[in-house]
C-alpha cells in the first residue's frame, strides 16, 4: 500500500470507526492521541485504564465509555506478587481452547507451527498480561456489542463524546506549556495593506550587517 | 490613460490585487497559469497533473511567503521570546489541504481550479505525504506546531529532514514488507533551502587545552570530520490569523573542506567515499517506536540537528543582544523526549568553548532555557549511549556530562550523606562492564521543567522512572496531557460532521474546542441524533468501499466497526483483539444460530522491521 493511499485511508478511518481499541497494557501508553483521534470523530472506546484513557473517561463519563482490565497499581502489585499466565490458561476453558487452536495449528493448517512464537511468549511470562485481562475484555467486548443494538442510546453516548472532547485540543496542552513552562505570549501579525507604489525594492541598508532570520 | 502624467499613475488607488497575495477567485486563476507558466515552465499543452499540482502548490505558498515575511519581521521589531521546539520526528502530513484550509483558501481555491479546468482533489492525491516521523511522537510535534501558529506563538520546530521517511508498508502473503518512502523524489514545493544560514557540526577528534589571550585555560575540539547543515523551512499557517510560523528541518551535506587531507594525498576516491559519512546523516528516518536501537548513526543525528539548532538559536539571539545575559529570558527551548536531550551538552560547549562563558553561568543559562517532555515509561525506550562510542563520537561532550555529573552528584552526596544506592539510581553514568551515559538523566539535570504527558504517566514519571529526582526536585515536574488539533482531525477529516456541528453551535469551536459541549444541549433532539447516524452511516459506507476495492473484502456498514489502529508493538496488545476475535469464533461456530451482533474489526499499523514479535 503506498503511503498516499494510507493516508487516505487514515483520514477516511476515524469517521467511519464505531468502537476505538485502546487496549494497552495499564501503565505503558504514555498518553496516545489515536484515542483522542477517535473520540473526537464520535467513536466509543474501549479501554484500560492508561494513558490519556483515564481523562477522556473522566471527561465523557464513566457510563460513556466501554472500561477493562487491572489498573496500573494491580498489573504491579500482581508482578510482585509474582504472575503466572498458566493458573489463568488452565482455569479458563475460553482462553484455553484458543490458546490451543493457536499451537496446534487449526487456523495454519499449511503450517502448524507458524504460530508457536507467539503461543510460547504468552505461556512463558505473558509480559505484557494478556492473560490476566482476557476475560475482563471479552465481557467489556459483550457488554458494547449488546450496547450496540440500541442504535439511538449508542448515538446519545457517541454525541456526549464528542461534547466532552474539548480538553484534547492540543491548543489546550500548547496554552498550558506556554503558561507554565515556557512563559510566552501570542504576538498577533499585522499584515498591513498592499500598496503598488511600495511594490519595488529599496534597498536602503549594507549588505555587510543584513540581520538573519 | 496615456496622456496621464506619471506620478498621477502611481498614486492612482490599486484597481487589481497582487497575483501572489490576492485571493479572489478571479486573481487565483491568473496566479495559478502564471506559476504553471513560469516556475514549471509548461502551459496547457504540456502540463500533467503533477505539473498542475506544483503550480498550485506554488500558489498558495505565495500567499504564505507574505505572512511568513511580516511574521519574522514582527519577531525581530519586537525581540519577542520565541519557542523553538526540538524534536527528531515531524509527521505533518500533506500540507496543501492544511495551508489552505487555515489560509481561508478552500472555497475559492477550489472555484478557481473548477474554472480552470481543473480538480482540486485530484490535485491532493498528486502531493507526497513527508513521512518524518514514527507514531504519536511525531504527530504530536506537527499537532504542536499547528497550536502554537493558532495561539500566535512565536515559535520554531526544529528537526531533521530525512531523505526518506517511515518505510511504506506492503503486506505480502500475510507479512509485512517494507518499501524505501522516496518522499523528495518529485521535488517539495513547501521547502525554502536556506544555504547562507548552514553551520557546521563536528565529530570525533580529540579535545586539547590552550590558554586564550587573558591568560584563562580554555579547551579546543579538534575534530575528525566537521559536517555541513543545511537548513530546509517550511511555512506552519496559524488557522484564520496572519502567523505563519517555521519549521526549520537540518539536511547533512559533506563540507568543502571535508577530506582535504586524503585529497593533498592523492586518493581522490577515498576522498569522495569520505563524503558518504556526511550525508548519510540526514539519510533515512529510523523506523523505530518505543525501540530504540543503538546505533552509531542514530547518536550522529541526534547530535547533528541539536547542534545545528542551537548554533541556529544562538546566532537569532546574538542579532538583538550582546551578553548571554537574557538568554532564558528570549529563548525557550522544548526537548521533545530523549533524543534532543545532547542539547544540554551541547549548549554548555557553545557557551563554555566558542563564547567564552564562565562554566557557573553557562549552567546557570542552559538550566533556564531547557525544559524536558518524558514520552516513555518502556525503561528499555530511554536512550543509553556506551561511553566508549560517546567518547570517540562526542569526546568534548563526555568532559562536560562528566564535569556535569561531579557536581550534580556532589550535590546529592551533601544533601543524602551515605546513600550509595541513591548516587547509583541518579548518576548520569550507568556503571558495569559497559559503562553508559543515561540520556534522560542528562535532560532531567539540565532542564528547569520536566513533564509527562497524561496525569496518569506523570504520577508514575514521579513514583517510578524518576523518583529520586522528583524527591530532590519536586517543583520541576509537572502534567502537561497531549492534545490532537481540532483542524486536521475534525474540520478537515470529517467535513460532514464538523458542518453539522457548526450549524448547530457556530463555527468558535474549531478554535475553542471546549464549545462542543454545547452540543449536549442537542443529545435529545431527535433529529439532531438521525443526522448524526446517517453521517456516521455515511463514512463506513464509504470505508467499506475502499476495503472492497483496495483489499477485496466485503464488509457490511451496519456492523460495529472496531478499529485498532497504531503502531504493532507488545504492549498496545493487538493480539489480546485478536483473542476476542478468535473466542468470537468459536462461539458463532459452536452455535450457528446464536443472536450476536455483527462486528467488523479492523488493524491497522506498521511494524519496526527489525522487531520480530511485532512482525508475527
Amino acid at each position: 500500500m503506498s503511503q498516499i493511499t494510507l493516508y487516505h485511508w487514515v483520514n477516511s478511518l476515524y469517521p467511519a470507526s464505531d468502537l476505538s481499541e485502546q487496549i494497552s497494557t495499564a501503565g505503558k501508553e504514555a498518553s496516545g492521541t489515536g484515542n483522542m483521534k477517535f473520540a473526537l470523530n464520535g467513536s466509543l472506546t474501549i479501554g484500560t485504564l492508561d494513558g490519556a484513557n483515564v481523562e477522556i473517561r473522566e471527561e465523557v463519563g464513566a457510563e460513556n465509555f466501554f472500561l477493562f482490565g487491572l489498573t496500573a497499581q494491580e498489573v504491579t502489585d500482581l508482578r510482585a506478587k509474582g504472575y503466572n499466565p498458566l493458573e489463568y490458561y488452565h482455569s479458563n476453558s475460553e482462553l484455553k481452547r484458543v490458546i490451543d487452536q493457536l499451537s496446534s495449528g487449526f487456523f495454519s493448517p499449511k503450517e502448524p507451527g507458524l504460530f508457536m512464537p507467539i503461543v510460547s511468549s504468552l505461556l512463558n511470562g505473558d509480559e505484557y498480561m494478556l492473560f490476566a485481562d482476557f476475560q475482563s475484555y471479552l465481557d467489556c467486548q459483550a457488554r458494547a456489542a449488546e450496547a450496540y443494538r440500541d442504535q439511538d442510546n449508542w448515538t446519545r453516548m457517541s454525541i456526549i463524546n464528542v461534547a466532552n472532547m474539548g480538553k484534547f485540543s492540543s491548543d489546550r496542552s500548547i496554552s498550558d506549556y506556554c503558561k507554565d513552562i515556557w512563559h510566552v505570549q501570542p504576538v498577533p501579525i499585522d499584515l498591513g495593506e498592499y500598496s503598488q507604489s511600495s511594490a519595488g525594492l529599496n534597498v536602503t541598508r549594507s549588505l555587510d550587517n543584513v540581520p538573519s532570520v | 490613460m496615456d496622456s496621464q502624467p506619471i506620478n498621477q499613475l502611481i498614486d492612482c488607488p490599486i484597481t487589481i490585487e497582487d497575483d501572489r497575495t490576492g485571493t479572489t477567485v478571479q486573481t487565483l486563476k491568473r496566479a495559478l497559469a502564471d506559476n504553471l507558466y513560469y516556475l514549471q515552465g509548461k502551459d496547457e499543452t504540456f502540463a500533467t497533473l503533477y505539473d498542475y499540482f506544483m503550480a498550485l502548490a506554488y500558489t498558495v505558498r505565495d500567499r504564505l511567503v507574505h505572512r511568513r515575511i511580516k511574521t519574522a519581521q514582527t519577531y525581530f521589531d519586537k525581540d519577542v521570546k520565541m519557542v523553538y521546539y526540538l524534536s527528531a520526528e515531524f509527521l505533518i502530513g500533506r500540507l496543501l489541504i492544511n495551508n489552505l484550509i487555515n489560509l481561508g483558501l478552500y472555497e475559492q481555491m477550489k472555484q478557481a481550479l473548477q474554472e480552470s479546468g481543473l480538480n482540486l482533489d485530484d490535485l491532493m492525491e498528486r502531493e507526497e505525504e513527508p513521512g518524518l516521523g514514527n507514531g504519536g511522537l511525531g504527530r504530536l510535534a506537527a499537532c504542536f506546531l499547528d497550536s502554537l501558529a493558532a495561539l500566535e506563538i512565536p515559535a520554531v520546530g526544529y528537526g531533521i529532514r530525512y531523505e526518506f521517511g517511515i518505510f511504506d508498508q506492503l503486506i505480502a502473503d500475510g507479512w509485512q514488507t517494507e518499501r524505501p518512502d522516496n518522499w523528495l523524489q518529485f521535488g517539495n514545493p513547501w521547502e525554502m533551502p536556506r544555504p547562507d544560514y548552514t553551520v557546521g557540526v563536528k565529530f570525533g577528534g580529540h579535545t586539547e587545552g590552550y590558554t586564550d589571550a587573558n591568560g584563562v585555560h580554555q579547551i579546543r575540539w579538534v575534530p575528525q570530520v566537521t559536517v555541513l547543515g543545511t537548513p530546509y523551512d517550511t511555512p506552519i499557517p496559524g488557522y484564520d490569523n496572519n502567523t505563519v510560523n517555521t519549521l526549520r528541518l537540518w539536511a547533512a551535506k559533506a563540507g568543502e573542506d571535508f577530506d582535504l587531507s586524503t585529497f593533498n594525498a592523492g586518493d581522490y576516491t577515498q576522498a569522495v567515499a569520505n563524503k558518504t559519512f556526511s550525508e548519510n546523516i540526514s539519510k533515512v528516518l529510523y523506523p523505530n517506536d518505543n525501540t530504540p536501537q543503538g546505533k552509531e548513526l542514530r547518536l550522529q543525528q541526534q547530535y547533528f540537528f541539536v547542534s545545528c539548532s542551537l548554533q541556529d538559536i544562538i546566532r537569532l539571539y546574538l542579532r538583538k543582544h550582546d551578553t548571554f545575559d537574557a538568554f532564558p529570558e528570549k529563548m525557550a527551548i522544548q526537548l521533545n523526549d530523549t533524543h534532543p536531550a545532547i542539547g544540554v551538552a551541547e549548549l554548555m560547549r557553545l557557551l563554555l568553548d566558542e563564547y567564552f562563558v564562565p562554566w557557573e553561568k553557562a549552567w546557570d543559562i542552559t538550566h533556564r532555557t531547557f525544559a524536558y517532555t518524558n514520552h516513555t515509561l518502556l525503561s528499555e525506550a530511554l536512550e543509553r549511549w556506551s561511553v566508549s562510542l560517546f567518547g570517540r563520537l562526542l569526546p568534548r561532550h563526555l568532559e562536560i556530562i562528566y564535569e556535569i555529573n561531579r557536581q550534580f552528584l556532589e550535590e546529592i552526596r551533601a544533601k543524602y550523606p551515605g546513600d550509595a544506592g541513591k548516587l547509583n539510581r541518579m548518576s548520569l553514568v550507568e556503571e558495569g562492564e559497559d559503562k553508559k551515559i543515561r540520556m534522560a538523566h542528562l535532560a532531567c539535570v539540565g532542564s528547569h521543567a520536566v513533564n509527562g504527558v497524561a496525569a496518569l504517566h506523570t504520577e508514575l514519571v514521579k513514583k517510578d522512572l524518576f523518583r529520586d529526582f522528583y524527591e530532590l526536585w519536586p517543583e520541576k515536574f509537572q502534567n502537561k496531557t497531549n492534545g490532537i488539533t481540532p483542524r486536521r482531525w475534525l474540520l478537515m477529516s470529517n467535513p460532514e460532521l464538523s458542518d453539522l456541528i457548526s450549524e448547530k453551535i457556530g463555527k468558535n469551536w474549531v478554535k475553542h474546542l471546549d464549545e462542543l459541549k454545547k452540543l449536549e444541549a442537542f443529545v435529545d433532539d431527535p433529529e439532531f441524533r438521525v443526522r448524526w447516524r446517517q453521517i456516521k452511516q455515511s463514512r463506513k459506507a464509504s470505508f467499506a468501499g475502499y476495503i472492497l476495492r483496495n483489499n477485496g473484502i466485503e464488509i457490511d456498514p451496519n456492523s460495529i466497526f472496531d478499529i485498532q489502529i497504531k503502531r504493532i508493538h507488545e504492549y498496545k496488545r493487538q493480539l489480546l483483539n485478536v483473542l476476542h476475535v478468535i473466542a468470537l469464533y468459536n462461539q458463532i461456530k459452536d452455535n450457528p444460530s446464536i443472536d450476536v451482533v455483527p462486528r467488523s474489526v479492523i488493524f491497522g499499523g506498521k511494524a519496526a522491521p527489525g522487531y520480530f514479535m511485532a512482525k508475527w
